[in-house]
């Protein structure tokens, strides 16, 4: 009886002593991706790992692919427990929040210019942090806006080119009909949760202004950026918008609003045009760049994920190849094409990726190629915590509680705050 | 009182009791042993850790920086957080009154000799044990103010429609109806063990004298339920102090930090803002205030018991 026991116990010690996987005679990778709720694009990334772990028996990828909600959580803690993975797919937001700890492995060394050239400044803009290159552009999620082509034509309006052509394109979709059960809205500008960022940002920049500057103080205390927050709490204040869009309950509440042809206008990423049409297969789907102010430019908040190695991995040039393997544009071009013009769960990131015919053949990827010409992502290493009174004083402006210029000041003293900006 | 149970309570000593004994007291923590080692590694451990980060400042990302009491002097300024304070309590103060009166009243009914009593017993449960996302997703879509239920509802009897979720004076009793709900089911359950542990001789006693219903109830029922009541204050505050997950996919704490409670602060700092120092810091807080809510009660319900 002893003797079983004890063996138990030395079988299940030698277990838990083990290695979780080793190649033999090489190394095991651990590589980690937020896109594990996404089937299709989770299913696409572990067939890319499998072809990978077929022809590099010498260096094996574990392949992870994490729910976006988990996400975050999961690669902190597994950090401080020092069980990180040694390549992760970063969501560019918290790219700066890493960057700027010092969490990842620089790369500029193993960068070709070959493939720096072949990115966009907007892209490559994210990867980097004091002088120093941390990543590589690996799908992207450029934010543009989808116009039901219906509504608009019911309307007799065109899609906006202009800040002001947004004021009356919205104007013209909401007088369709002033019944509460099929209300229309002329466009959803959500200021839920982080969404502002991704979709109030690129008007703030396009105006000129931005969340901060250079020196982390606040840069969106200054007649472009009121005019921006301006622009939105005059739509919201017209009732041209949904109340849920501002006040957050719920993003799927705010999009089925969409699907059902009661918005006009709704920003989002290349992603949501399958969604969209899978759930409502009628709906008539146009695509543009976000509008401009009338002596602006357009811009664009490029979300999407960057291949990067942590810091702490032990093998960062073996990481170094399975990344150049994934990011190679001939792979790019061919993922995409068995996926609909979809790569990963975005766009295509490298500009030698898109064949001659793509946006004949995906037309509406090209508003999303345009934003990804002209956008870029913020780049502080505050923005997660910088972005939460610009958000609140948002709130209350669309509300009536502030000022816009009481609203942006505000703003501005707790947002130095945050970054110790003591300009 | 047998040595056994003096042993437990804490009153012998191990070096007492005789060899019998200890053998079987042994084995009682042997059995013990791997919940004790759970709380101990999960639970323990990292309440002593966190006491630590309280006194750093720490990302995750780098090692922890000493910085004495900083964290905690910082609290005291953080309006955010009074504000989650705030509510909080005004959470506490609505939920707890309501679950009781609420959890005892359906008691009493699904313990009446009632056609399908078993399926409404397992209906009322039911949202206790789903998840509280999966909750929060259906309540948001109910509360949606443009296309729920709620509002059509309203509006074909021709009533006015809320703002619900989406505004700062309806977003908490919004949420507090969901995690009323939700949690409701497990009071009833609580109440009707209770109720069914009141021997019938009490009312039949109650019945000789004359008593009616409401005199049965008031001088029978309320008080034997008294422990049961007890368990379910203890147990609702603590749980009120941890309110998380509605909060967290309903609202995120607006409009306009409506409804951000200390838990979400918490979570926020630490995983949001990457500052994990500061919201061990907050969690201390909790921790104390939950810690002494819980001394005070159990102690209330011991005297009051025993």
């Amino acid at each position: 009886m002893r003797t079983a026991l004890l063996l138990v116990i030395c079988s299940m010690l030698l277990t838990l002593g083990a290695p979780a996987a080793i190649a033999q005679d090489g190394v095991t990778l651990q590589f980690w991706t937020r896109i594990g709720g996404n089937e299709t694009a989770n299913n696409l990334v572990t067939s890319l790992v499998d072809e990978w772990n077929e022809a590099n028996p010498d260096i094996q990828i574990d392949y992870l692919g994490i729910p976006g909600g988990e996400y975050r959580t999961k690669l902190l803690t597994s950090i401080a427990g020092g069980t990180a993975p040694d390549i992760v797919g970063m969501d560019v937001a918290i790219m700066p929040q890493y960057m700027g700890l010092e969490a990842l492995y620089a790369v500029d060394d193993l960068i070709s210019q070959e493939m720096r050239a072949d990115f966009g400044e907007g892209l490559w803009f994210s990867n980097t942090a004091n002088g120093q290159t941390f990543g590589v552009p690996w799908w992207s999620d450029p934010s543009a806006i989808f116009y039901n082509k219906s509504l608009l034509e019911g309307a007799g309006v065109e899609p906006p080119e202009t800040w002001e052509d947004l004021r009356n394109v919205v104007e013209a979709v909401t007088q369709l009909t002033d019944d509460p059960e099929t209300e229309v809205y002329g466009v959803v500008l959500p200021v839920v949760g982080p969404w502002v960022m991704f979709i109030w940002l690129p008007y703030l920049w396009g105006n000129g202004a931005d969340l901060v500057d250079a020196y982390d103080c606040a840069a969106f205390n200054n007649d472009a950026g009121i005019e921006a927050m301006q622009l939105w709490v005059d739509i919201f204040q017209a009732g041209q918008m949904p109340r849920s869009a501002v006040f957050g309950d719920g993003t799927a509440a705010i999009t089925s609003l969409f699907y059902s042809d009661r918005v006009g206008m709704y920003t989002s990423g290349p992603g949501m045009y399958r969604r969209a049409l899978e759930i409502n297969p009628e709906l008539d789907l146009g695509t543009i760049v976000m509008p401009r102010p009338e002596d602006g430019n357009h811009s664009a908040y490029l979300g999407g994920d960057n291949l990067v190695i942590l810091k702490g991995s032990e093998h960062p040039e073996e990481a170094w190849q399975f990344i150049e393997w994934l990011v190679d544009a001939q792979r790019m071009t061919e993922l995409a094409e068995a996926n609909n013009g979809l790569y990963i769960a975005g766009l295509i990131t490298r500009e030698s990726a898109f064949t001659d015919d793509h946006f004949e053949r995906y037309a509406y990827q090209q508003a999303f190629a345009q934003a990804q010409a002209v956008g870029r992502a913020p780049n502080t290493v505050h923005l997660s915590e910088a972005r939460m009174p610009v958000w609140e004083n948002f709130q209350a402006a669309l509300d009536g509680q502030m000022s816009v210029e009481d609203a942006m000041s505000d703003a501005e003293l707790r947002v130095n705050e945050i970054t110790g900006c003591d300009a | 009182m047998s040595r056994a149970r003096r042993f437990v309570a804490g009153s012998g000593s191990f070096g007492r009791l005789n060899r019998l004994e200890r053998r079987r007291a042994l084995w009682a923590y042997l059995f013990l042993s791997p919940n004790l080692i759970f709380v101990f590694v999960f639970s323990f451990i990292p309440m002593l850790i966190a006491f630590y980060f309280a006194l750093t400042k720490y990302s995750m990302l780098q090692p922890p920086e000493w910085v004495g009491l900083d964290n905690f002097e910082r609290l005291l300024r953080d309006r955010k957080f009074m504000i989650s304070v705030r509510n909080t309590l005004h959470f506490l103060g609505i939920i707890t009154p309501l679950r009781l009166i609420l959890g005892l009243a359906i008691a009493i009914l699904l313990d009446q000799r009632l056609r399908f009593r078993a399926f409404f017993r397992t209906v009322v449960f039911l949202p206790w044990i789903t998840s509280g996302v999966v909750v929060a997703s259906i309540w948001s879509w109910l509360y949606n103010v443009d296309a729920g239920l709620l509002n059509y509802i309203l509006r074909v009897l021709g009533l006015p429609t809320s703002y619900w979720l989406t505004h700062q004076a309806s977003a908490m009793p919004s949420i507090i109806i969901a995690a009323l709900w939700r949690s409701v089911g497990w009071v009833v359950v609580l109440y009707l063990a209770g109720l069914q542990g009141i021997p019938t001789v009490y009312y039949e006693a109650a019945n000789i004298d004359g008593a009616n219903a409401w005199q049965r109830f008031r001088y029978v029922t309320w008080p034997l339920l008294r422990p049961t009541t007890l368990l379910i204050l203890v147990t609702t505050m603590i749980g009120s102090f941890q309110m998380f997950d509605l909060v967290y996919v309903m609202t995120s704490g607006g409009p306009l930090n409506a409804t951000t409670v200390m838990a979400h602060q918490i979570y926020e700092n630490a995983f949001t803002f990457l500052k994990m120092g500061y919201a061990s810091a907050q969690a201390l807080v909790l921790f104390a205030v939950v810690a002494s809510l819980s001394v005070v009660s159990f102690r209330w319900i011991r005297s009051d018991v025993g």
